[in-house]
């Protein structure tokens, strides 16, 4: 009898104490951070990878106490592979979902984000750029933060329609091997016929390069007022530098592919330092796009966080990525994966949605410069 | 020439025999080198088809994920042209691979997509001709004809050297000849010292023979000269008489001389040394050819001769030495034209426990191996035995010291060395 009051007594006075542990012990909210680097450019990728991680630290550091008090944290898992295997994207998205990752920022590109998506299909994932049309059309689990190409080749054809007014004539090289590049210069296409710009060459290729040597003949016999080069800046930055010694006078744009002049785009070359051309992406700068939401006004608040913040895209997107998880884990308190991903796939395109519009950069002498924001 | 040619027999039938290894080395070199040199390009050629296979089969499977190329024909000719490989197939998993022999081809499951597809990469086979062609075989008969060649060389030089060179030596051993062995292997010095000690032995033999002869001889002389002299005392003339007894007089000493130099060379020769002046030993033998040789007008000059030089040495044996060689040195410069006529001494402390007396003249000096001089029946006169110099050696060599004969540069003529030791410790 005795020995059952003293356990009794301590059941009692025990209880209220496990319960409170419970209570304070946040849930663990696992975020698989997935990117491609290009090997090949080594300082560019390094400096990115470097960019690309201080953006996810402040974002962390600045909704941990948010979060804390919603009972989340963020557990943060980086995967960084080799832009020239995709295949790995599809893997290591596959790994993540097993690993019971309940959210995956997935790579910018967009066929390496379709491929994860392939890879990890029950689990909820944003890309920061992903802009083929195909990634719109995935389900609502699956979001980008981009615009779609269709609104940037609309922007970008009614620009280059300004500058030449009358029929201009252009040539499109295309890398078959970037899904999203394919679908801007078709979305281009489309949008510069309704402007009467021709369409006097298309030529996809495969690889690293195209065929010069054909390319050459064909252009010195078409004379193309201005060059849609909608590749990555590895690939456009080689085929400007050949072409302009062409005609050094010919005018390139492109899409958000190319990147901004902080990243090398411009590389050794002197023959790139003259280039001249146009492109579009789907956020300004990093001192413009930080104003469009609450996470990127409050770095703005504090002088000595702006200027330490990546002046990248991407950079901005991460931040808003996190904002946004952070805003749907709070609202919505999900206690696991599961219900976070109800969440996600019934909330997720109110919150995970461009707020930048489409921004126009010059190409000017090798300088990839903001002009304006178009909405 | 008999001896030439079954050399150049021999060199013949080596080379034959070195040229059929040699073709059969450089064969046997050129097929395996051929085989080595393709097993590795066909190894190669795999490796490097598989790495691009590999590469291949991870972009056909993300490009059959995405689906977006339309089919999987226009994905397997966009691998086929960017990764330069002649045929890609992607098979099903209910289709074979048709083999083919002269195609280098890899299988590789396509990965994340194992259960249904596999992709067959083949490239063309390595050639034969590629690897054993002509240059190989000629460069593999031209490094082995080289390695043989050089070798048989360096097998003939070795073999003049070490082997030809000390057969002939022992030869000359064989027959007496002072030759140097320098750095013969010991195997051919101990040859060398038993047919040096087999030829002394045999000398001695044939010595003794000769000695016979010669005293016969004069034995046979001696009896005619008795003969004669009983008959020149009965009842000759006095005229007749007198001539007889001259005759008598004048042949015997020298018969006795002839008898003594046989006697000594066929036995060995005992000395017995006292402490005495080697260089009045030396005036002792120049002045029993002094008459002769200021008859024939020879010139003698002494060089570095000391007044008196005290050593233990058998003045009577040294002597029959010196008078000998001066006697020789006499009737070789005679003969001579020259005006010149000359005949130089001279003595040399060596060391402090030997001396040396050397004697040259300006005659008409020794045979091409002037060693030889020493031997038996090796005479340098025509009408000479060749038992004067023996029995000068042997008289040196009894007193511990040794004799040399060389061609002398100062006056052309013959030299001839003497050294012995002050003190003779028998």
């Amino acid at each position: 009898m005795k020995l059952l009051v003293i356990s009794l007594l301590i059941f009692i006075f025990s209880a209220p104490a496990i319960s409170k542990a419970d209570v304070q012990q946040p849930i663990k909210v696992k975020i698989s951070f997935m990117e491609a680097l290009a090997p090949k450019d080594t300082t560019s990728s390094e400096r990115f990878q470097k960019e690309y991680e201080y953006a996810v630290q402040t974002g962390k550091d600045l909704t941990r106490e948010k979060l804390k008090s919603c009972g989340y944290e963020f557990i943060e898992e980086k995967v960084l592979y080799d832009a020239s295997d995709n295949l790995q994207a599809f893997e290591q998205a596959k790994k993540s979902e097993a690993a019971g990752s309940w959210l995956i920022v997935g790579p910018r590109r967009s066929n390496h984000y379709l491929l994860a998506v392939k890879g990890a299909p029950e689990t909820p994932s944003v890309s920061i750029m992903a802009s083929a049309k195909e990634v719109f059309q995935l389900n609502s689990m699956h979001l980008s933060l981009a615009q779609s190409n269709q609104q940037m080749a609309k922007v970008l054809a009614r620009e280059v329609q300004k500058k030449f007014k009358t029929k201009a004539k252009y040539f499109s090289i295309v890398s078959e091997d970037c899904v999203s590049c394919v679908d801007f210069a078709a979305s281009f296409d489309v949008e510069a016929k309704k402007l009467n710009l021709k369409s006097k060459h298309q030529l996809y290729f495969s690889g690293e390069q195209p065929n010069i040597e054909d390319l050459e003949k064909t252009f010195l016999k078409e004379k193309p007022d201005f060059v849609l080069i909608p590749n990555y800046s590895m690939v456009s930055a080689y085929l400007m530098g050949i072409i302009s010694k062409w005609n050094p006078k010919v005018f390139f744009i492109g899409g958000d592919g190319w990147g901004d002049a902080k990243y090398g785009f411009v590389h050794d070359s002197p023959q790139l330092s003259k280039v001249n051309g146009m492109t579009v992406k789907g956020m300004p700068p990093v001192n413009k796009g930080l104003e469009f939401f609450d996470l990127g006004k409050e770095i703005l608040k504090n002088p000595s966080l702006a200027s330490a913040f990546p002046a990248s895209g991407s950079a901005q997107a991460l931040l808003k990525v996190i904002q946004d998880v952070s805003e749907i884990l709070c609202k919505y308190k999900p206690k696991d994966k599961k219900e976070f991903t109800a969440s996600f796939k019934d909330n997720g395109s109110k919150y995970f949605k461009n707020p930048w519009g489409v921004s126009v950069y010059k190409l000017f002498e090798g300088e990839i410069i903001f002009d304006k924001t178009v909405n | 020439m008999k001896r030439s040619q079954k050399l150049k027999h021999y060199i013949f039938h080596s080379w034959l025999i070195a040229g059929a290894i040699a073709f059969a080395a450089s064969l046997i070199l050129f097929l395996a080198l051929g085989f080595f040199s393709y097993n590795s390009a066909t190894e190669i050629a795999k490796l490097e088809l598989m790495n691009k296979a590999t590469k291949a089969a991870r972009r056909i499977s993300a490009e059959l994920l995405l689906e977006h190329r339309g089919s999987s024909e226009a994905v397997r000719l966009l691998m086929q042209k960017d990764y330069n490989i002649e045929q890609i197939e992607i098979l099903s998993m209910d289709q074979f691979v048709n083999r083919n022999r002269d195609y280098i081809q890899v299988q590789i499951p396509i990965p994340n997509l194992e259960s249904k597809y596999s992709l067959v990469a083949s490239v063309k086979g390595i050639s034969y001709y590629d690897h054993f062609n002509f240059f190989l075989l000629i460069s593999c008969f031209s490094l082995i004809g080289i390695i043989v060649t050089s070798g048989l060389w360096i097998q003939i030089k070795y073999l003049k050297k070490h082997i030809i060179k000390p057969i002939e030596s022992l030869v000359a051993i064989s027959t007496g000849e002072n030759v140097t062995c320098g750095s013969w292997p010991s195997e051919l010095q101990e040859i060398s010292d038993k047919l040096n000690q087999s030829f002394r032995e045999r000398e001695q033999v044939v010595y003794s023979q000769v000695a016979q002869g010669v005293i016969h001889d004069i034995r046979t002389l001696l009896q005619s000269l008795q003969v004669a002299t009983d008959l020149a005392s009965e009842k000759q003339s006095e005229a007749r008489f007198k001539n007889l007894l001259s005759v008598s007089k004048t042949k015997l000493p020298n018969l006795l001389a002839i008898i003594n130099t046989a006697l000594d060379g066929s036995r060995e020769i005992k000395i017995q040394p006292t402490e005495c002046d080697l260089i009045k030993t030396l005036k002792n033998s120049i002045e029993t050819n002094q008459a002769i040789m200021v008859s024939k007008n020879i010139k003698i000059d002494f060089e570095k001769v000391p007044q008196s030089l005290i050593t233990v040495h058998d003045p009577i044996q040294l002597e029959r030495v010196f008078t000998n060689i001066l006697k020789n040195a006499v009737e070789a410069v005679e003969d001579q034209n020259s005006i010149d006529k000359k005949i130089k001494i001279s003595c040399e402390n060596i060391s402090s426990s030997n001396v040396k007396v050397i004697i040259e003249d300006s005659g008409h000096g020794l045979p091409q191996k002037a060693e030889n001089v020493f031997r038996l029946l090796k005479s340098t006169k025509i009408h000479g035995s060749g038992l004067g110099l023996l029995v000068s050696r042997k008289i040196v060599e009894a007193h511990l010291g040794n004799i040399k004969a060389s061609h002398s540069v100062d006056l052309k003529g013959a030299k001839f060395e003497i050294e012995i030791p002050r003190e003779v410790q028998l």
